[in-house]
């Protein structure tokens, strides 16, 4: 028997032992593919750790994130269908997912533009250390100056630790592109960077001053 | 030397990784949860154009359907078992249904068993070396599956979805009502529902019933020696006298070897309690599992022992820590300690506890509306008032509202 990955009962339960999707990616393929209630369950519980996960680190733990993993899930609701092999199905949400948040930021720098008194959101989440969300708020403000894709090549480079090829997989584009991008992204902010004193301080590599 | 050659790009990774770790509070998973399901339930939007196309593509189908169904042979009604049981959906072949009395077999091959009975339809929607797929459209499907089968089999009746690992069991489903119940008489099997984040585990002589509203609940089936933990009773609904809590054995006990907890089930909680001081109270403390020692603590606290009863929850959660059993113990606790030792800053105390360890149990509510009074009751008035505003804010039409509002209404 698989062992409990959460104890969330629903409201009502008792004594009820909450276990993982226990199928594998074939049986949830013939599921979402029949479409339905059901499937929409079976693929958030699958998922919605890793979609939740990249949407946020794309974004920045703002308050919107909710919506936009609602919308990632709506489209991977969607398209499900073109999926041919149960083994692409994982690295296909994920790239819905990452599409979903990119989407997301394009339309906010957009309505920056127009509303030029429009902030970026405020980051809230962190852990309870405040010096480590205090440099996450500051690490948060200089990615929303970089381009929409050199800020999302640089988080799955950085910060999902992808490798290149999976990098331009995820972000549907040549392997120079990705490339490209990582390296426009890393120069825009380190320099971005090296103007905060405490984030230049924090993450100054030994012997570079 | 470039600015990225001085800033250690990979810490700042890390950094963000370890801060953002993909964890979701479990109250906003399952707020997620429901919001998809629900988006799932809906009709997908369209836009003006969308219903013209779609109107005028819907007007050439019907036209086709009208010239193919005047072309077609007659052939609508289904042939099960030899019964024509007519015809149920627009692919007949693939549905079958049951005589109004009686089973009908689904072609499923070795392994399983899998009957639909007394009118229920249903369909094989795959079988093969590695599944077995069915979907229940009404009424009541039994199954019999060979643990040891290699092939796995999923029942599927509306939102909900039912894993079976290997047992007996009959899953019952009413689209008209939204009501959806599985019983399992032998083994196990794990039900995905809409309302809970992952799967619910249900065990030989239990029975899982989800309603419309979203709510689950776990029942036996029949009495069993396993003791059935106790709902949550609404506070207007508070027994003063002892109700039985499940259906009595169809067998009864033989009068000369009763045991505490069929007294208990035939609400006999005194009685009960006296026989397990017979047997030796503190010895069952040590030794009992946690289900059976959460049922003798309920059984002292419903016979009115409650020092016994807080000696035995406390007990719960000394042996059990971390678990929703222990969970549960803060509870009843908090409730012996408002309403038996009148102690009301010992009952915030272990509400708080509970609440902290199981936002989202199924004493929640209760908790809630039990910690506003005895914040109240302990003279702490303004952390009361805003318990209040919590209260009515998740519960405004809760058992404890009348109480929140007299609360917030006074000066």
């Amino acid at each position: 028997m698989t062992s409990p990955a959460h104890r969330l009962a629903p409201p009502g339960a008792a004594n009820v032992q909450v276990l993982p999707w226990a199928g594998d990616d074939r049986e949830l393929m013939a599921l979402l593919q029949r479409g339905g209630a059901a499937a929409a369950a079976v693929v958030y519980d699958r998922f919605a750790s890793d979609v939740h996960r990249v949407v946020a680190r794309c974004l920045g733990p703002d308050r919107e994130r909710e919506d936009v993993v609602h919308d990632a899930f709506v489209q991977i609701l969607r398209g499900v269908g073109r999926v041919r092999e149960p083994a692409a199905l994982r690295g296909w949400v994920m790239a819905v997912a990452v599409n979903t948040a990119r989407s997301e930021l394009r339309r906010r720098r957009l309505r920056r533009l127009f509303w030029s008194s429009e902030q970026a959101p405020d980051v809230e989440g962190g852990h309870g250390d405040p010096e480590a969300r205090d440099l996450l708020r500051r690490i948060y403000r200089r990615l929303d100056r970089l381009g929409t894709s050199e800020r999302v090549a640089f988080v799955l480079r950085f910060v999902e630790r992808h490798e290149l090829v999976e990098v331009a997989r995820l972000m549907d584009c040549s392997l120079a592109t990705a490339k490209r991008r990582i390296a426009r992204a890393s120069e825009q902010f380190a320099a971005l960077a090296a103007d905060d004193p405490e984030v230049a301080a924090r993450f100054a590599k030994a012997g570079s001053s | 030397m470039t600015d990225a050659q001085r800033i250690d790009l990979d810490a700042v990774g890390e950094l963000v990784a370890s801060s953002i770790d993909g964890r979701i509070e479990p109250a906003a998973r399952l707020a997620g949860r429901e919001r998809l399901v629900r988006a799932a339930e809906e009709p997908s939007p369209r836009g003006v154009w969308g219903v013209w196309i779609g109107a005028s593509v819907g007007a050439l189908a019907v036209a086709a359907a009208l010239v193919v169904w005047w072309a077609w042979p007659r052939a609508a009604a289904v042939a099960v078992d030899g019964q024509v049981v007519g015809p149920i959906a627009s692919r007949p072949s693939e549905w079958m249904q049951a005589p109004t009395t009686g089973a009908v077999a689904l072609p499923v091959g070795d392994g399983a068993s899998l009957s639909l009975v007394d009118g229920a339809r249903g369909r094989v929607s795959i079988a093969d070396d590695a599944q077995v797929g069915v979907v229940l459209d009404a009424g009541t499907l039994r199954a019999e599956v060979d643990p040891h089968a290699r092939r796995q089999v999923v029942v599927e009746a509306g939102p909900h979805r039912v894993h079976v690992v290997g047992t007996v069991f009959a899953v019952q489903w009413s689209p008209s009502e939204g009501r959806f119940e599985v019983e399992v008489t032998r083994g196990k099997v794990e039900v995905h529902t809409p309302t809970s984040s992952a799967a619910i585990a249900v065990d030989a002589g239990r029975r899982l019933v989800a309603d419309p509203s979203g709510e689950v609940k776990l029942t036996a089936i029949e009495p069993t020696d396993e003791p059935v933990p106790v709902p949550a009773i609404e506070p207007e609904n508070e027994p003063t006298t002892p109700r039985p809590r499940a259906k009595p054995r169809a067998t009864p006990d033989p009068i000369d070897t009763p045991t505490w907890e069929a007294l208990a089930r035939a609400g006999k909680y005194a009685e009960a309690f006296a026989m397990i001081e017979a047997s030796g109270f503190d010895a069952a403390l040590g030794s009992l599992p946690a289900a059976s020692l959460e049922h003798l603590a309920d059984v002292a606290r419903l016979a009115g022992r409650g020092t016994d009863a807080q000696t035995a929850y406390t007990k719960l959660r000394t042996r059990f820590a971390g678990t929703a059993t222990a969970a549960r113990a803060a509870f009843q606790l908090g409730r012996l300690a408002a309403d038996t030792s009148k102690k009301p800053k010992d009952a915030v105390r272990w509400l708080e506890t509970y609440l902290a360890e199981a936002p989202q149990g199924s004493f929640a509510k209760l908790a809630r509306g039990r910690l506003m009074v005895a914040l109240r009751d302990g003279g702490d008035r303004e952390a009361s008032r805003a318990a209040a505003r919590v209260y009515l804010d998740s519960y405004p039409d809760g058992p404890h509202a009348k109480i929140a509002d007299a609360l917030l209404a006074s000066p």
